[in-house]
């Protein structure tokens, strides 16, 4: 115990330098803006979607129903086709939504049955809009932007076409209503929700890729040193566990990994708290972390980082100096990046079962969905990534030590005539 | 006397290139033992395999009495080990790193008497407390030999400790080689100097493309051969073969 403390206080100096904290530092104000650029992009990149009307304003006259809907034909033009008429009722909520679900539309406006009644008295006409679940991921929501235009569209045309009646600038509201995890959320638009998710589905996965791919770079690099120095060589002859040797780096640099983790959540904390004033917050969805939950998260995020560094330390077991260790630092972010990325522009549940079965492999997609699957309620994920997660990295951590214990460190690979011996690390090994 | 280390056919193959081929050799309590030989022959691969850090391809090695396949621990227990071309961490100051290294050892006060030994043979002055990253050479090396020495180990294995150092600097290391020696410690050590294991060993053994060709004192080799340097004795013996 008291050599494998003197091995992670080593580590620890070595790693935790003001050179490497401050570095940390500017990447994350940097990766921190980027998740707010992409956030503000998105609201731009929708084609006009499939929309679905019910025209629940069929008493009395329907005048200001058909002035909408020309508008919306008008917009639609050529693709007038992706207008669909729904033959629910207008204020059955239960029958809408499965109607949504049996025709594969996402968002239906269904127009209040004294609509046209109300605007013609100089009140207001009730459109509710309906949205179908939200997907997580940033662009995983359907945006409300074309909806928006649309409604502020019919207002236009409807108050230039009212006559006789009083002049009103907004002769048409709209509600919103919107699926998300199976429930209805009223007076909330997607965009709302995936903003007020925005920290899980793009902060998330960004943090746990810095981490990963720093502290990576930064236990490759510390291997090459070793190599280099010949202090690993030096420790390795001393009266000390290869077991113990093998700990103290992993756990050195695990903690390494959670200090720079506490720098990156405090800042990018402070980020959103700036950013997203106004917009919904996740307790009024319901969707807040229990004790437990918070422990489950912390967990994956170590195992992950445990299995990051067991990755590292194998891929340094090859390493011969600092030089050849910078390069080395590339697999690991590529593995870092990949599920960031899927992670932050797709939403994992409605992934192809090949890249759903990729993506689990990857051990660091499990702690950059690990909030969301904790808040949706996706139990599955959670126990299995969890376990998979432990089991990943127990076997990298044990084939790290067969290296340890192996003259594999010191050599590298020896070719054999036709066999490499990378399988030796397992019959030649000694303690 | 009891002999430190037992070293009985030992043969090394990294893949299809036999390194060692069959050496056999033993180094006595308090002997300095040098093993000598052109670069590539075999040197550093005997030493890392005695140190633990290799394993054997066959034969047998034993110091101290701990046999190598059965008791690697025993053997790190006693003996100290000083790669070539080594290093120390870089952040750490010479104090931290002699303290460092302590912590393996022993506790308590008992590291802080380690230490103060260890910088005693460092001989640093107030040097001991800069960064190694701004350490000469042969601050360095004379830094590593205090590290390896301090804990006092039964068996230092020393490999090429004066390559690279200016002839102040190589002169001062084999001083503290000698005295190590006097304190009762076996030392083995690599070269590819012969006038530096002339000067330094007691006994020694020259390889040669991983076979030992050669082994007896200085004195004995020059006489056998009828030389007046083991530099020549190493020629005559590589030319005879
Ligand atoms: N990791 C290795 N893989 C393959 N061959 C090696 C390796 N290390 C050393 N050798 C070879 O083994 C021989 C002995 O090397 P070494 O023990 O370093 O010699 P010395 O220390 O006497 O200069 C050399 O021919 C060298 O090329
Ligand atoms: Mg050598």
């Amino acid at each position: 115990m008291n050599h494998l403390w003197n091995l992670i206080r080593k580590e620890l100096k070595e790693l935790l330098t003001p050179a490497s904290v401050i570095s940390i530092i500017v990447v994350a104000v940097v990766f921190a803006s980027m998740g707010g650029m992409i956030g503000s992009e998105t609201e731009k990149l929708e084609e006009l979607p499939t929309i679905g009307v019910i025209n629940g304003d069929d008493d009395g006259s329907s005048d200001y129903y058909d002035v909408a809907y020309d508008y919306m034909q008008g917009i639609y033009g050529s693709s007038s086709d992706r207008i669909i008429g729904f033959s629910s009722d207008f204020d059955d909520v239960d029958s809408i939504l499965k109607e949504m679900d049996e025709r594969g539309v996402y968002i239906v406006l269904a127009f209040d049955a004294d609509y046209s009644n109300d605007i013609a008295a100089g009140g207001q006409g009730i459109i509710n809009v309906y949205w179908g679940e939200v997907r997580t991921g940033a662009f995983g929501a359907v945006s409300t932007y074309i909806v928006d235009s649309l409604i502020s569209g019919i207002n236009t045309e409807t108050a230039a076409g009212i006559v006789g009646g009083e002049e009103k600038l907004f002769p048409v509201h709209s509600n919103n209503f919107t699926m998300f995890n199976g429930k209805i959320y009223e007076k909330t638009t997607p965009s709302d929700i995936s903003s007020a998710l925005q920290s899980q589905s793009i902060l998330m996965p960004i943090l746990i890729m810095i981490i990963i791919t720093m502290i990576g770079g930064m236990i490759i690099s510390s291997m090459g040193n070793e190599k280099e120095n010949k202090t690993l060589e030096t420790l390795l002859t001393l009266p000390v566990k290869r077991t113990t040797i093998v700990s103290g780096k992993l756990i050195g640099s695990a903690i390494a990994g959670l200090i720079f983790g506490i720098v990156y959540l405090v800042g990018m904390y402070f980020y959103t708290n700036s950013m997203s004033s106004g917009s919904l917050s996740l307790s009024s969805l319901g969707l807040t972390l229990s004790i437990t939950d918070w422990g489950i998260v912390a967990v994956v995020i170590f195992l992950a980082i445990l299995s990051a560094l067991g990755i590292c330390m194998i891929l340094g077991a090859f390493v011969k100096n600092y030089k050849a260790a910078q390069t080395l630092t590339l697999p690991i972010s590529v593995l870092a990046m990949i599920p960031m990325f899927v992670t932050m522009f797709t939403d994992f549940s409605t992934l192809p079962a090949v890249f759903q079965v990729i993506l689990f492999a990857i051990p660091f997609t499990h702690p950059m969905m690990i909030m969301n699957n904790i808040m949706l309620g996706n139990t599955l994920m959670i126990w299995a990534g969890l376990g998979y997660l432990l089991l990943f990295s127990m076997v990298t951590i044990y084939i790290t030590v067969r290296i340890y214990r192996s003259d594999i460190l010191l050599t590298g690979l020896v070719r054999k005539k036709g066999k490499k011996s990378i399988f030796s690390i397992f019959s030649r090994a000694r303690d | 006397m009891a002999d430190a280390l037992v070293v009985r056919d030992l043969s090394k193959r990294y893949g299809d290139h036999l390194a060692v081929d069959n050496v056999s050799f033993s180094v006595k309590e308090g002997e300095i033992f040098g093993l000598i030989g052109p670069n590539g022959a075999g040197k550093t691969t005997t030493l890392r395999i005695i140190s633990t850090l290799l394993t054997m391809t066959s034969g047998s090695v034993s110091v101290c009495g701990n046999d190598m396949r059965t008791d690697a621990d025993g053997i790190r227990k006693c003996i100290s080990y000083l790669p070539e071309d080594a290093g120390a961490y870089k952040d750490l100051t010479g104090r931290s790193y002699l303290n460092f290294m302590a912590g393996f050892f022993t506790g308590g006060s008992d590291t802080e008497k380690m230490v103060a030994k260890g910088i005693g043979i460092a001989n640093l002055g107030e040097r001991i407390d800069s960064k190694v990253s701004t350490y000469s050479k042969g601050m360095m090396r004379r830094l590593l030999i205090a590290r390896a020495i301090m804990p006092g180990p039964k068996l230092a294995i020393l490999d090429e400790i004066t390559s690279g150092l200016d002839v102040m600097n190589a002169f001062e290391i084999r001083d503290v080689v000698r005295n190590i020696a006097k304190d009762g410690v076996s030392v083995l050590l690599s070269s590819h100097n012969m006038f530096e294991v002339d000067q330094l060993c007691d006994r020694i053994a020259m390889i040669d493309n991983g076979k030992m060709i050669l082994e007896g004192t200085p004195s004995e080799l020059k006489e056998r051969f009828g030389v007046d340097t083991v530099e020549e004795v190493f020629i005559r013996a590589a030319v005879k073969r």
